[in-house]
């Protein structure tokens, strides 16, 4: 704990400045958007009710602590834990798929000679497009297939350039040392691959949420999607903006677990 | 014999032709002996080195240590190489005990064994450094030890201490020659450096320029440890670079006219 203290002490002295800064953009923003909220109540404008002021919305965000959603009538939990199990599902299934395959189509000239076509024609397409037929087809199910989608080709991606940068010196260092192919595989090109995939992780766990709340938003009732969804369909519209900071909050909490747990075990690897 | 050569040929393809990179090289190393292969750059050393690690095949000939014929890289030939290939996620321990994990040697056994290597090499220390810790110098002692931890029969050095400055490289050489009586192991040391080769090998085998094949075999003869300043080292000296100018006009002459 005294380390943890120092270290957020030593954190404010070197970026007292930034921090300084960034609260200085922040609180400009609150305060014009404030100000353009007051100026659409004052003259009465019909747009007001749409742009609530920053304390409204502050308000909504803190009710949820108190009392369930008035929009949905459940606790806001309930809507958290949907989204992040969805996250989660499409995202251990993404892992499951993308690594043999990003590992068959870097070592493999005849995988990649067969995957490529397919992994090209599918990527350019938004994870987005596909909502309305998954939703269909897949049911309760589509929200995670469509996070599948767009988390599964980063990692693929990093995966077989992970594979194909593994230097072939550390190969040979391993095969006079008495390592067989297996050996080779697990002892050297899988600790080779690992920061690669974590770079896979994140970047795809930011198209996850970018994915899981646009599925939500077109169907189901449950998960953050849907709060912004139902909150603005019954004129909610404090809810429908806390719901989105809500989302962002959830978002950097996500990714900065996935950071912690990439210097954990980059540290532990010797790797910084 | 420890390492025995005979008729060794090596054909690359190259487009549509083929070089012939190594043709009718012939080598005996003995129990325990220091020999350097030297000669022009191109001329196939690394790659007589490679056949012998069994990181390579051979196009014909015989290549057999300990009387068994090479198939495959294996751990009774251990390697070093110029780019150190230390594996970058382990510490120097566990690079040094990487071949012994390999063989499923139990921990408590391996511990021992790398400890003796650790300071069998000078790494007392830096044992639980992670490789981008290390000195050039403190890199390919790990890589020295890590290729002693099987116990080979054989050390193959591709160029060891090439990357590295005039000074550590110096005091490599010392260290390894030291490390050499200590273990007694037979090597076969690659180098472009005549001063090094005559500073290490018992015997200094000259390379021709490309197809590579055994020019001459000089026998240096003078006890350790050498002084570099003395009259007979740059005796020696005089007659190896001799021969490696006249290899060195003929890789430069063929250069100018390629065929």
């Amino acid at each position: 704990m005294v380390d943890f203290a120092k270290e957020l002490r030593r954190y404010f002295q070197d970026h007292w400045r930034n921090l300084l800064f960034g609260l200085l953009s922040v609180s400009a923003f609150l305060v014009a958007w404030h100000l353009y909220s007051y100026y659409l109540e004052s003259t009465d404008s019909d747009f007001a009710k749409y742009v609530p002021a920053p304390g409204v919305v502050a308000d909504a965000f803190m009710g949820w602590f108190s009392d369930p959603d008035p929009g949905t009538s459940v606790w806001v939990d309930v809507h958290v834990v949907a989204s992040l199990k969805r996250i989660f599902l499409g995202f251990v299934l993404a892992l499951a798929v993308a690594i043999p395959t990003g590992l068959l189509m870097g070592s493999l000239r005849m995988a990649d000679a067969l995957g490529k076509p397919i992994v090209e024609i599918f990527r350019p397409i938004p994870p987005i497009a596909w909502i309305p037929i998954f939703l269909v087809v897949f049911g309760n199910w589509g929200a995670v297939a469509i996070v599948f989608l767009g988390i599964f080709f980063p990692i693929l991606l990093n995966v077989q350039l992970g594979v194909r940068s593994v230097d072939p010196v550390l190969i040979d260092a391993a095969r006079t040392l008495g390592a067989n192919r297996g050996q080779v595989f697990t002892k050297v090109i899988i600790p080779f691959l690992i920061p690669y995939m974590m770079t896979g992780i994140k970047v795809g766990l930011g198209v996850g949420w970018m994915c899981i709340v646009a599925a939500e938003m077109v169907g189901g009732s449950t998960g953050v999607g849907s709060l912004i969804r139902i909150s603005s369909d019954l004129g909610l519209f404090p809810h429908m903006y806390a719901a989105m900071v809500l989302i962002g909050i959830l978002s950097v909490l996500t990714t900065g677990v996935a950071a912690l747990f990439e210097r954990r075990l980059s540290k532990w690897m010797g790797m910084r | 014999m420890t390492i025995d050569i005979r008729g060794l040929g090596k054909v690359f393809p190259k487009g549509k032709k083929t070089v012939i990179a190594i043709d009718g090289f012939d080598l005996q190393v003995g129990e325990g002996e220091f020999v350097c292969l030297l000669g022009p750059s191109g001329c196939g050393k690394t790659t007589v080195l490679r056949i012998v690690a069994g990181l390579e095949e051979k196009s014909g000939g015989t290549v057999e240590v300990h009387g068994k014929a090479v198939v495959g890289a294996g751990p009774e030939r251990g390697m070093v190489f110029q780019e150190f290939a230390l594996f970058p996620w382990r510490t120097a321990r566990r690079n040094i005990e990487f071949g012994l994990e390999l063989k499923s040697v139990p921990e408590i056994e391996r511990r021992r064994i790398s400890s003796k290597l650790i300071d069998l090499v000078g790494l007392q220390g830096f044992e639980d450094a992670h490789p981008r810790e290390l000195s050039g110098g403190m890199k390919q002692r790990v890589g020295i030890a890590r290729a002693l931890a099987n116990e080979p029969a054989v050390l193959l050095m591709d160029e060891p201490f090439g990357a590295l400055d005039a000074q550590t490289r110096n005091l490599m050489q010392k260290e390894l020659l030291r490390i050499w009586s200590a273990t007694k192991k037979t090597v076969l040391f690659v180098t472009h450096s005549v001063d090094e080769a005559v500073f290490l090998a018992d015997r200094i085998v000259v390379m021709t320029a490309r197809p590579g094949k055994v020019r001459e075999i000089i026998p240096v003869g003078l006890p350790r440890p050498r002084d570099r300043t003395s009259g007979e080292f740059i005796a020696v000296r005089g007659k190896v670079l001799a021969e490696l100018d006249e290899e060195f006009e003929k890789a430069r002459a063929k250069e100018l006219s390629p065929d």
